[in-house]
């Protein structure tokens, strides 16, 4: 078994997917730096040129404020487009390494060999731990990256609520941490992150006998997240707290996480997940491809 | 062999060098000088000096009840027990000739901050903008504390008048924040109308 999982997750964390996914994630983190920089952290030390000099009578006078590190961390960063880009591409980053690898196998004999040489079990487990880790990691790498770049020339400084430059309010999921401990609000998010990322990536194993083409394979957690998105939102909105696809942005836009509400959305996700993944392959007739 | 050393040490080389940056970056961060004072002790901003005098709570249709001149500032609808109304009175004093009064003086507590209603602000003290108020006057400043940006936890401790309010003035480069850790809950006071 260990053998079997030291290769399915070698074998996930070396395909083409897994590097395009990176470096797309990545170069959103890298552009979303370079906008913040040119176009809030410059401007902001400007204007403390201007109200360090203010005298009493000046309207800048006592008004300016530190730019803190959630303030420009992807994650959080609402002014520019890359946080709502990155959170919509999300599930599809997620699902790109790895998450088609079932398909491949099923239609070209692989699962075949490998169900008939270890247990079936142990190869869908090992199957699912590579998609988890490597859809997990494509999305968390370019949010610990961006993190610590933007650390490189922003201070990792809470955020006063009086600067009104806080993305959540009083009463939203971590609030505490957010305001007064930034590092840890962005790693708790992150590790979320990480676990969702993998949860997509499993949804396409999930799914595989369900489509013809490893495209719609691939594509299905991304328009999955996008129906829960614009329709739950809207159709439900009171169930906010319980939709995925708000839960694994930091900026938390609906104002509706809840510790909780995250906690048994979560374990529901991965109950019917773990349902749907078994039931397609328990029985499914290692000679009938697709 | 060399080359995974090589690729190790040079990773663990920019490691050290992006920490270095980050605590130099954090270290030097322009942070306001905070200079807090308790209630009653007086902060200087802009060459005047502010001191809290005394702050009360009031239920929000209590407030208008107690003093009808205000009633066409009070919103209909508001349900019992949803909104508070703090009213703390400042007493302002001239330190510098060239001192310049500052009416906005936010409210901040748990994680969030009130801002001032001005025009209620108005009513409350007509001597502030017709002329007539001099160094040693008091001025009342009115905040609305709303139950719906509060956790349920918060609220409580709102209600039992144990929560710490700060009033700021300033963001930078001081941030002067008087605390007020005293607060009167209107029913226990014997006051019917607030006299300027």
């Amino acid at each position: 078994m260990k053998q079997l999982l030291r290769n399915e997750i070698k074998k996930s964390m070396r395909t083409k997917g897994f590097f395009i996914a990176l470096c797309v994630g990545m170069s959103i983190g890298l552009f979303q730096m370079a906008w913040f920089y040119k176009n809030v952290y410059l401007p902001n030390n400007e204007e403390y040129a201007q109200v360090i000099n203010a005298g009493y009578e000046d309207t800048l006078y006592g008004t300016w404020f530190e730019t803190g590190i959630l303030q420009a961390w992807m994650g959080s960063e609402i002014y520019s487009p890359c946080n709502q880009l990155f959170y919509l591409l999300f599930p599809l980053l997620a699902a790109l390494p790895y998450g088609g690898s079932l398909y491949q196998e099923w239609g070209d004999g692989y699962a075949a060999q490998m169900i008939s040489r270890c247990s079936r079990k142990k190869y869908f487990l090992a199957k699912a731990a590579g998609a988890f880790i490597s859809g997990g990691t494509v999305v968390f790498v370019p949010l610990f990256l961006n993190f610590i770049l933007t650390a490189c020339y922003v201070p990792v400084i809470g955020t006063d609520p009086l600067s009104m430059q806080a993305v959540i309010s009083n009463k939203d999921m971590w609030a505490s941490l957010f305001f007064e401990q930034p590092v840890l609000y962005a790693m708790a998010y992150m590790a979320v992150d990480f676990m969702y990322g993998g949860l997509f990536a499993c949804i396409s194993l999930a799914v595989t006998h369900c489509f013809d083409n490893i495209f719609s394979v691939i594509a299905f957690p991304m328009l999955f997240a996008c129906c829960l998105y614009y329709g739950m939102d809207s159709l439900l909105p009171s169930f906010r707290s319980y939709n995925i696809s708000d839960i694994i942005n930091p900026a938390q836009l609906t104002g509706m996480n809840r510790c909780s509400a995250m906690s048994l959305a979560t374990a529901a996700t991965v109950l019917i997940l773990t349902l749907v993944y078994c039931v397609a392959n328990h029985k499914r007739d290692m000679l009938k491809q697709r | 062999m060399k080359k995974p050393i090589l690729l190790m040490i040079c990773t663990l080389i920019c490691a050290v060098l992006v920490l270095v940056r980050i605590i130099y970056v954090t270290g030097h961060a322009r942070r306001p000088v905070v200079n807090q004072v308790t209630q009653g002790e007086g902060a200087v901003y802009k060459g005047i000096e502010y001191q809290i005098v005394d702050a009360v709570l009031w239920e929000y249709a209590d407030f208008f009840k107690a003093h009808s001149e205000l009633e066409g500032y009070a919103e209909d609808n508001v349900g019992k027990n949803q909104r508070k109304l703090l009213v703390v009175e400042y007493k302002v004093s001239r330190v510098e000739e060239d001192g310049s009064l500052e009416t906005y003086i936010p409210l901040q507590y748990y994680h969030l901050f009130n801002g001032i209603d001005i025009f209620m602000l108005q009513a409350m003290n007509p001597s502030l903008f017709d002329g007539t108020f001099h160094s040693g006057d008091t001025m009342l400043v009115p905040y609305e504390l709303y139950r719906e940006n509060l956790l349920e936890s918060q609220w409580q401790e709102v209600e039992e008048g144990k929560t710490v309010y700060k009033t700021v003035l300033g963001m930078y480069p001081e941030k002067n924040e008087m605390l007020i850790t005293d607060v009167d809950i209107a029913e226990d006071k014997d006051e019917t109308a607030i006299e300027k």
